[in-house]
């Protein structure tokens, strides 16, 4: 779906009215509505699907494995599958190691931890359904809501492990459930003089430029940076926009956190 | 091989199913409508499948229009955690998968209406979320469910199933354990008839068997016709009250 | 088989008419098959096959390496089969992802390797680290149909044919006697999987294929090039002569009654005791002229009885 001039221009127009006049009536901080179903596939430690109102759609699964701690540097591995894009393209490598590494500095290696040599890794798989504005945020509230909703094995064997040559083991079906605070990621469009989050497909088909803010155990952190909304505008954007963009999320951010946390 | 009791002497199978019963079978249709033309989301047994249709829409390049009929393709996305094990390889670009994709597009050319439908191409997404044995008959199932909910003109509905031979017994709609411990027949039936559109038997059969086989199958099949074609109606019915309110 | 070539539309139409007045343009029946012919080459395990205009070749190889890890206990057997543009304009040279390319390579797989043809667990030499692997390389050298069921053929015959060196191990250490050394040994083969192709032509509408009582589509064995061109489904079946079904194929195309299909069955199945007998004949004949003079250098004895 491809927008006229005219239409642009008439985005344009009034989203850098102020207050902002979004097309679709939401104010600023408004996310649009989402449905979120999680633990659906009993294959997995975790899962969750989650779709919005535009008909994207986005599945994450959570597999754990046992390793030796020794052996891996991270513990967490995100794989995004994007429908209709190409396995290595720049767009879902770049989603894919952005969450990575976000997932891996915010998550605590030791509530992974399983015994003095071993810890469980965890698979994430993303697979975007359909996407029609950037998938970013989509992708890490199922992320969220996945992480949230996964059980891992109790363990019954010894924690202190390190001079034995024993592989844990674990309880018949009692599952512990695990026990993280993953960051979410928002993100806003900045057009004009203004920033409007969770961008629509045609709010961002006008944005001059888009920007990442993540949002860990209650604050504002790192990674801060600008993400490509569009193939056409991309403009350097004003300091004052960055801060309106944190001010956005951190008046939405709470909420958010409040309503996954309630599935 | 295996210490499991595939078909136990009292007639019960490892899920507790007789020999001639179906595993759960869930569809909706209908389950994606802003992000496809139709789309369909099946539940059978463990195998979990999403099935997006877009289309008769302009093809993506003008080389793949033929100018008498629709072209159909399919791209199968197996994921990575669909099984107990991850796998760690994408599965996009496995033979299995293309072999697979092929029969699928063979299997709906001769039963969607193409020569309506000149100069476009439709264009078939399925996602196995989960699997569980039986797989290419739930793709089936799922891709059925995708077309009329997109409503693309079928001459009848197409419904499959995998029946496995146990020694003696046709066991119906196999999961993975049974799939993995016995020869396998994956069979698609064309509306109430007996045609069958696709028959893929994997691993040794004894010829005198094959046709109680085939038998246990095209009834099963018909089941599961039965199976969505009720799921359709139910579908039909609401949207019917719904735009009459 | 092929995407690329197409037949004129009156030649189509010729062929399709005189298909339904029961009339195949070699003059063969419906159910009748090309004459197959199997040449043996000088070395063990080269055969060529020849059905019609169509030429398959195939030559079985074996190397000594390292087993799976899971399958500590089985040799590999690897089954390649590559088009070249040499068996037609159709094929692309080193392009092995096309429909017909696929499941024709995943059929010959199926029906001889997963089928347990051969004998993978004699290909071990020493448990977890060496094994033999065994190697078919087939080549289409010319295409007029039947493709699957040449190299089926001839992969078979090509296993029967090859012998292996003899090896003995001691402790970690693996001795390969060369051929003059020692007579080498034949591979484990467990049954002879043989495939039979029919193609479907639908001489009505499609309304009455599916709908109508009919059934009056028209089942051909062994199609040429020009018949596989037309044709509206296939199925293959594979079978050996212990009444097994071993692989049957038929993905998509035509609709097909249940009991035709039965019946197709139990045709390939005549077929397939026939070829494998044929088979039978062709490696006998050969082990005897091989070993022409083994009754002058025999130092038995006659016996009398």
């Amino acid at each position: 779906m491809s927008l006229s001039v005219t239409e642009k221009s008439y985005l344009h127009d009034s989203l850098c009215l102020d207050p902002p006049a979004r097309p679709d009536g939401r104010v600023a901080h408004q996310l649009r509505p989402i449905e979120i179903f999680t633990d659906f596939l009993p294959a997995c430690n975790g899962s969750a699907k989650i779709s919005a109102s535009d008909g994207s759609e986005c599945v994450v699964s959570v597999k754990a494995k046992v390793v030796e701690r020794a052996l891996e540097e991270e513990l967490i591995l995100v794989d995004v599958d994007v429908a209709g894009q190409r396995d290595d393209s720049p767009f879902v490598h770049s989603i894919a190691s952005l969450l990575t590494k976000v997932l891996n500095q915010k998550i605590h290696q030791k509530n992974l931890r399983l015994t003095q040599k071993y810890a469980f890794k965890l698979f994430v798989d993303v697979l975007v359904l359909s996407s029609k504005s950037h998938p970013l945020s989509l992708i890490s509230f199922a992320v969220y809501s996945a992480l949230k909703a996964t059980y891992l094995p109790k363990l019954i064997s010894s924690d202190d492990d390190l001079e034995v040559a024993e592989l844990p083991t674990f309880h018949d079906y009692d599952m512990v459930k695990l026990d993280v605070d993953p960051p979410l990621l928002f993100t806003t469009a900045v057009i004009g003089n203004n920033a409007v989050i969770d961008p629509a497909h045609s709010e961002s088909e006008v944005a001059c430029s888009g920007i990442l803010v993540t949002w860990s155990k209650g604050k504002v952190t790192a990674p801060i940076r600008t993400i490509g909304l569009n193939d056409e505008y991309v403009t350097g954007i004003d300091v004052t926009l960055l801060e309106k963009s944190i001010e956005l999320v951190e008046k939405t951010a709470p909420a958010v956190v409040k309503a996954l946390d309630g599935l | 091989m295996s210490r499991l009791e595939i078909y136990s002497p009292e007639g019960l199978r490892l899920d507790g199913r007789r020999w001639n019963e179906l595993r759960r079978f869930e569809s909706s249709i209908n389950t994606h409508p802003d992000a496809a033309d139709g789309s369909s989301y099946l539940e059978q047994g463990n195998n979990k499948i999403i099935t997006l249709v877009t289309g008769p829409q302009e093809p993506r390049l003008r080389s793949q229009a033929s100018f008498s009929h629709a072209s159909v393709s399919v791209n199968l996305n197996i994921t990575k955690f669909s099984r107990m094990e991850r796998s760690k390889a994408s599965h996009r670009n496995e033979r299995r998968v293309l072999e697979m994709q092929t029969a699928l597009v063979r299997t709906f050319e001769k039963n969607v209406m193409l020569h309506l439908y000149p100069r476009t191409s439709i264009d078939i997404q399925v996602h196995v979320l989960q699997q569980d044995g039986g797989l290419m008959s739930s793709l089936i199932n799922g891709i059925t469910l995708a077309l009329i909910d997109a409503g693309i003109a079928m001459y009848d509905y197409i419904s499959s199933v995998s029946v496995g031979l146990y020694d003696t017994t046709p066991l119906l709609d196999m999961n993975s354990l049974e799939e993995n411990a016995m020869s396998s027949v994956t069979l698609a039936v064309v509306g109430k008839s007996e045609k069958l559109s696709l028959l893929l038997v994997e691993d040794k059969i004894p010829l005198d068997r094959f046709e109680s086989v085939l038998a246990i199958g095209i009834a099963g099949a018909h089941r599961v016709r039965e199976l969505m074609d009720k799921e359709l109606r139910r579908h039909g019915q609401k949207r019917l009250a719904n735009a009459s309110k | 088989m092929a995407k690329d070539i197409e037949i004129s539309v009156s030649q189509g139409r010729f062929l399709i008419e005189t298909l339904k007045q029961k009339v195949r343009l070699d003059g063969r029946r419906f159910d009748q098959m090309r004459d197959v012919d199997i040449e043996l080459g000088k070395d063990r395990g080269d055969v060529m096959v020849t059905m019609g205009k169509t030429r398959v070749h195939c030559r079985i190889s074996c190397e000594i390496a390292q087993p799976y890890e899971d399958r500590p206990f089985e040799g590999l057997f690897v089954i390649s089969t590559e088009t070249s543009p040499m068996a037609g304009p159709q094929f692309e040279n080193g392009n092995n992802t096309g429909e017909d390319e696929v499941l024709c390579s995943r059929i010959i797989e199926k029906a001889v390797r997963r089928s347990g043809a051969l004998d993978v667990e004699g290909l071990c030499i020493v448990a977890g680290s060496k094994c033999w692997a065994v190697r078919a390389d087939v080549h289409f050298l010319n295409c007029d149909g039947g493709f699957i069921d040449a190299s089926c053929i001839a992969v078979m015959t090509g296993l029967l044919h090859f012998k292996k060196p003899d090896v003995t191990v001691s402790g970690e250490r693996v001795t390969v006697h060369p051929p003059e050394e020692r007579e080498p040994v034949p591979l484990g083969v467990l049954h002879t999987p043989i495939c039979v192709t029919f193609s479907f032509f639908n001489p009505e509408d499609t309304e009455e294929n599916i709908k109508g009582e009919s059934n009056n589509e028209i089942s051909l064995i062994d199609a040429t090039l020009s018949e596989e061109l037309l044709r509206d489904g296939t199925l293959t079946i594979t079978l050996n002569k212990n009444r097994e079904v071993v692989q049957v194929s038929k993905a998509g195309g035509l609709p097909m009654d249940a009991l035709t299909l039965m019946d197709c069955c139990h045709k390939a199945y005549n077929i397939v005791e026939r070829l494998t007998d044929q088979v039978q004949r062709v490696i006998k004949e050969d082990e005897q002229t091989r070993n022409q003079y083994a009754a002058i250098l025999s130092s038995e004895n006659a016996r009398e009885s």
